[in-house]
């Protein structure tokens, strides 16, 4: 089971969206990170046939995904980062309807659905309307629809936004229980969730992949660039605004900073091994500079 | 010798021909299995419709009915003229009803699952479409046979309301698939509402109304004509639409 993306480009008037991608997914977990713009969702919506590519094709066991259709669509299971849902239909009537859609037989669809619900802890307030529910319980509907199917391939966006750390865990060990014959793709901004549980990153900037590998090989291209300093009060503000500041701790009278910088930003510097998290702040700090 | 005792042997091993109750359990026990089976073949395209009219909105069916028995019981005591009138104004409105239905999907943001799915949201388009276009043509039917009844020639009344009916449809789904998002029930009943205009000063009702009483009669016309225009467009596009390359334009935004 292979996912191709053959050169895949997106273009809208004078802004490109993504950039010639090309990816070759095996089964496994992808975390896809990338700060706001970078593309992500808009790759994600190609990789599920919802957007067409101004260029390139996306192929599943090398097979264009525009041709294969509903087998395509037979074997995915999406969660959109914006997820919509009719106010009226209660959990279970939303389960019911969406395994109608994905092609799901009356019996199979009420198990499944059940299973499901229980499973993301929603089956209590199954009846009730989906309209009363919080964010995190409207996600969790979301993540249970994107398994009602059994898919190859799951696309999700964001699924954590709006979970809470306890939910969050919850839903990596799901994701986790599931990789071993499947294709999972999922983007966050919330960096600890692809380090527990991704087994490639992909790094996305602009468009473009950047980087692609496992979280120790990704980590090393800030190797060197991550940095503690322990300065006083008053200075605590200028190094904040003139570098990369990924953490602050006061420490009595003094601030421990933690910098990313590629150059050393004061003599008692300390170099220290970089995280997931300073990767992020190397590169996406400097969109947000641009910006 | 050899293959005489084989035979013997193989004859041993025959199997029995079932009975009828049997071939009966196994058949039903075969068809429970399917039932529970995940993914089917393929659903009878019956079964879809059925499956999906439980899932359209009960105020679709309610405002789809208020309209079609308004026009029913405008039926009676009316002469041919006004029966035509009658049927003019309301056929772009009912078509309104069932392109609100449509794009709920787009204002309660669930295209994006509903076009991921194996049926996906051209598909649900289209049978949403079937089911209300179904009801509207069977009881528009049943008042152009009414009205065939009354001495009205039969195939000028089906023109008369069937084809601003089509029209009207067809617009309205131009108007879905260039807004998408941007297409609310606001556009739709804007645009049936003048569609309806249009038929009245077709039918020469509107030099009568107040309208055309505090507007001159150039004035009245100007947009209407406008309006003719921009729905010769539109079927124009529609028919430029129609050039088989329909699913990747579904798919694109």
């Amino acid at each position: 089971m292979e996912l191709y993306l053959n050169h895949i480009s997106k273009v809208y008037d004078t802004k490109t969206a993504v950039d010639d991608v090309t990816l070759k997914l095996g089964p496994g977990i992808y975390g896809l990170l990338g700060a706001n713009g970078a593309g992500k969702t808009t790759l994600m919506r190609i990789i599920c046939d919802i957007q067409q590519a101004t260029g390139g094709r996306v192929e599943y066991d090398h097979e264009d995904i525009t041709g294969l259709g509903e087998e395509y669509r037979n074997v995915l299971g999406y969660l959109p980062q914006h997820f919509g849902y009719y106010p009226d239909f209660t959990a279970y009537k939303f389960m019911l309807y969406l395994a109608s859609l994905k092609g799901l037989s009356k019996g199979y669809a009420k198990e499944k659905s059940l299973q499901l619900l229980e499973e993301v802890g929603l089956m209590e307030v199954r009846n009730k309307k989906i309209k009363t529910f919080s964010g995190g319980m409207l996600q969790r509907l979301g993540i249970a629809q994107a398994l009602l199917n059994d898919p190859l391939v799951m696309v999700l966006d964001e699924p954590t936004v709006g979970l809470d750390p306890k939910e969050r865990v919850k839903f990596r060990n799901m994701i986790s229980s599931l990789s071993s014959d499947k294709i999972v793709i999922f983007s966050t901004h919330i960096v600890s969730d692809i380090e527990y549980i991704a087994d490639q990153i992909l790094v996305m900037k602009s468009g473009r992949i950047m980087h692609q590998g496992r979280p120790e090989e990704i980590t090393k291209e800030v190797e060197g660039k991550v940095w503690e300093c322990r300065v006083q009060g008053k200075e605590v503000d200028r190094y904040v605004a003139e570098y990369n500041v990924g953490n602050l701790k006061h420490e009595g009278s003094d601030t421990v900073l933690r910098i990313v910088s590629d150059e050393k930003p004061m003599e008692e510097a300390i170099q220290v091994a970089p995280t997931l998290e300073d990767l992020y702040l190397y590169y996406f700090e400097e969109a947000g500079e641009e910006q | 010798m050899e293959e005489q005792r084989l035979r013997k042997a193989l004859r041993q091993y025959t199997v029995p021909v079932p009975r009828p109750e049997q071939k009966a359990m196994t058949k039903l026990l075969a068809s429970k299995a399917l039932a529970n089976k995940p993914l089917t073949q393929g659903k009878p395209f019956l079964q879809r419709l059925r499956e999906l009219a439980a899932y359209i909105s009960p105020t679709t069916w309610i405002l789809q009915a208020m309209v079609l028995l308004l026009v029913l019981s405008g039926l009676t005591g009316s002469n041919g003229a006004q029966l035509f009138t009658t049927f003019s104004i309301v056929t772009p409105l009912l078509g309104i009803i069932g392109g609100c239905e449509l794009i709920r999907s787009y204002g309660h943001n669930m295209w994006e699952l509903e076009m991921s799915c194996r049926h996906n949201l051209r598909s649900i388009f289209a049978v949403k479409m079937l089911i209300l276009g179904c009801v509207d043509f069977f009881v528009l039917g049943a008042a152009i046979f009414i009205t065939g009844l009354s001495g009205t020639k039969f195939a000028l009344t089906a023109v008369m309301i069937l084809v601003p009916f089509n029209l009207s449809n067809s617009l309205y789904l131009w108007l879905i698939v260039k807004l998408r998002h941007r297409c609310t029930n606001y556009v739709l009943a804007g645009t049936g509402v003048f569609l309806s205009l249009i038929m009245l000063w077709i039918n020469g009702a509107l030099n009568q109304t107040l309208f055309a009483k505090i507007f001159s009669q150039y004035m009245v016309a100007v947009p209407i004509l406008t309006a003719s225009l921009v729905l010769l467009i539109a079927a124009a596009a529609i028919l430029l639409r129609s050039s088989g390359k329909g699913y990747n334009k579904w798919n694109y935004i």
